[in-house]
């Protein structure tokens, strides 16, 4: 029987052609859509490796204050904020915060090899902000700033690439400048870009006035409210009145940050749906012709000896063959992304959007030939054969 | 072999009620060839059709080889059919994208057989009707006269014991009605073929051992 479905099929595939096409190509496009959607629900089932909840961010722009009077101004908002009951902890940082949408990265070598991760420039009080676990060694303190080099806390992809499974701390790797730089600890995630980033290699040094230290971060209780930010809104503007200061909720970045992923997402779904609606509606189409079209050979198979469910079971075959007839060239395109790493994603996910992608096909085409094939299985035979 | 029993046949619409067959009593024996004639609409085949059980009748009983079906499902009568009944009909209705091999394994798909089995009984069947060098052959490379005997080699291929003949060669010009009618009358002759013709040519009826007439739905012989 299964001969005699592709059979059919194989000596009809000029009229199939057009069908064949529109689930060749869904076929691609869903491909693409999960591999990129299980890519990105890969990286969001890792942890972040910080607590975004209670974090504001307060952006500071100094206009053209001198360096000295940044340094004094930004200690004394630090001293305000420690002083406050509504705030844990604050920390001074660059841009490259959880969510800040900036991005720095320098190069860094160990032996011949070279390795370009991330930098985050905070103080020592950050990883009691962002709830930070340190996994072996420790942060940075403010007595390090006289050490002979300069300390960095790596992250766990870092220590990785660098170390593989061997101890990572107190080792020296060199800055591009030529400069040691002293691992003291390790963390583990820190995923800054949200929780849709891959894990980047990345490290934590003591940020100085040369790295623009812009934002200062806090970890806030649950009493601080509306009247807290305003109160300190209007203390920071009587503190330092040429400064402006934007008070950010992190849980809001990470929302901006979010949709930035699942926009994109979107969009393609509704792609594909549309696309994917289509070939419903081809099948849909073809099925119906086909069965007015083929009124006649259902009476002769039911008199040959067919029973419903072999008419049924004729016409949803056809069209199974008709999507493996599609999916051969749509898997032999797929299956070259992971053959030949075409970007940088897992092997796996590939495989995975492959196999969703063609269940998903299968479905959609069982789906729509169950009811057309129904519909022609209640043909009378009698009536069917004496149809032109 | 095949018993009719006072058969009706009544097609109802909302409005009409159009009485097709009425009292039909019919006992075809074992290896025998009987033609059925009338003019156009007289229930020609629907009574074939009645006996092909692929309709019911409105009433009388129909009983092939001793059975009745009235109390059979779909799936039991489709197999009966299958094993026992072997169809023509007077424009062949050979699928078309079909090689001549596959059209006339088709009944033999409905049964467990190896594909190498269906190929072997489909060759013979073909080899029959002179049709050995044309398996490759798609319907529309051949003449009328080829096709129907393609549609023949179709019918004996699961070797039934009935075969029903709804015109066979109502499409034919004489030469080849001739040649697919002798392939009829030497199944009949050879194999010992029971076949239930309807006809139009009264010379082709004349060549079988009875003929029953039929005028507005009712016997008249």
């Amino acid at each position: 029987m299964t001969r005699h479905l592709f059979l059919m099929i194989w000596n009809q595939k000029r009229r199939n052609m057009g069908l064949m096409l529109e689930i060749f190509f869904s076929f691609m496009v869903l491909f693409a859509v999960l591999t990129f959607i299980l890519y990105n629900y890969n990286h969001y089932r890792q942890p972040p490796g910080f607590d975004y909840k209670p974090v504001w961010a307060l952006y500071m722009d100094w206009k053209d204050a001198p360096m000295t009077e940044v340094q004094n101004v930004q200690a004394e908002v630090k001293r305000i904020l420690e002083r406050a009951p509504e705030v844990a902890a604050a920390s001074l940082t660059g841009s490259m915060i959880p969510y800040g949408q900036s991005t720095s990265i320098t190069g860094v070598s160990k032996g011949e090899a070279d390795f370009y991760p991330h930098i985050w420039g905070t103080d020592a009080d950050f990883p009691e902000v962002m709830d930070i676990a340190i996994l072996e060694g420790r942060w940075f303190d403010r007595q390090d700033a006289a050490a002979a080099h300069q300390p960095i806390v790596i992250n766990k992809t870092l220590r990785e690439q660098l170390f593989g499974d061997k101890n990572a701390v107190n080792e020296l790797i060199t800055h591009y400048d030529d400069k040691q730089l002293q691992i003291v600890g390790v963390v583990g995630n820190y995923k800054y870009e949200g929780e849709f980033s891959k894990l980047d290699p990345g490290y934590f040094f003591q940020i100085d006035t040369t790295h623009h230290p812009n934002v200062m971060v806090m970890k806030v209780r649950p009493s601080a409210d509306a009247t807290f930010e305003a109160q300190l809104m209007r203390q920071l503007n009587q503190l330092a009145a040429g400064w402006s200061f934007e008070l950010r909720y992190m849980k809001d970045m990470r929302r901006r940050e979010h949709n930035q992923t699942l926009v994109p997402v979107l969009i393609l779904l509704i792609i594909s749906g549309f696309l994917i609606f289509n070939v419903a509606l081809g099948l849909f189409g073809v099925l119906y012709y086909n069965i007015n079209k083929r009124r006649q050979e259902v009476g002769v198979r039911r008199a040959m000896g067919a029973n419903r469910g072999h008419i049924s079971a004729q016409f949803i075959g056809e069209v199974l063959v008709i999507a493996t007839f599609s999916l051969t060239p749509g898997l032999f395109f797929a299956i070259q992304f992971p053959l030949l790493q075409v970007f940088a994603v897992p092997s796996s996910v590939y495989f995975m959007a492959i196999i969703l992608a063609i269940l998903l096909i299968y479905t959609l085409v069982l789906l729509c030939s169950f009811y057309p094939g129904r519909q022609a299985a209640q043909l009378h035979p009698a009536v069917a054969l004496h149809e032109e | 072999m095949i018993q009719l029993q006072n058969i009706e046949k009544i097609y109802r619409t909302r409005t009409i009620e159009t009485l097709a067959l009425h009292n039909i009593n019919l006992d075809i024996h074992q290896g025998e060839f009987l033609s059925i004639m009338g003019p156009s609409g007289c229930g020609k085949s629907t009574l074939l059709n009645i006996m092909g059980l692929l309709d019911a009748p409105s009433g009388g009983q129909v009983r092939i080889n001793g059975e009745a079906f009235e109390r059979y499902s779909d799936k039991q009568l489709a197999q009966f059919r299958n094993k026992t009944l072997g169809f023509i009909f007077q424009s062949y209705h050979l699928i078309n994208d079909l090689s001549v091999i596959d059209n006339v394994e088709l009944p033999l798909l409905y049964r467990s057989l190896s594909g190498k089995e269906r190929r072997r009984l489909a060759a013979e069947a073909l080899a029959k009707v002179g049709l050995s060098n044309r398996v490759k052959h798609f319907p529309n490379q051949l003449s009328g006269g080829q096709r129907q005997r393609v549609a023949i080699a179709r019918a004996i291929v699961g070797r039934p014991s009935v075969i029903l003949a709804d015109e066979p060669t109502g499409n034919l010009d004489s030469v080849m009605g001739n040649e697919v009618m002798n392939i009829l009358l030497e199944l009949n002759k050879a194999d010992g073929a029971t076949i239930v013709m309807v006809t139009h040519d009264e010379n082709m009826a004349k060549k079988t051992h009875r003929l029953v007439r039929l005028f507005d739905g009712m016997q008249v012989n």
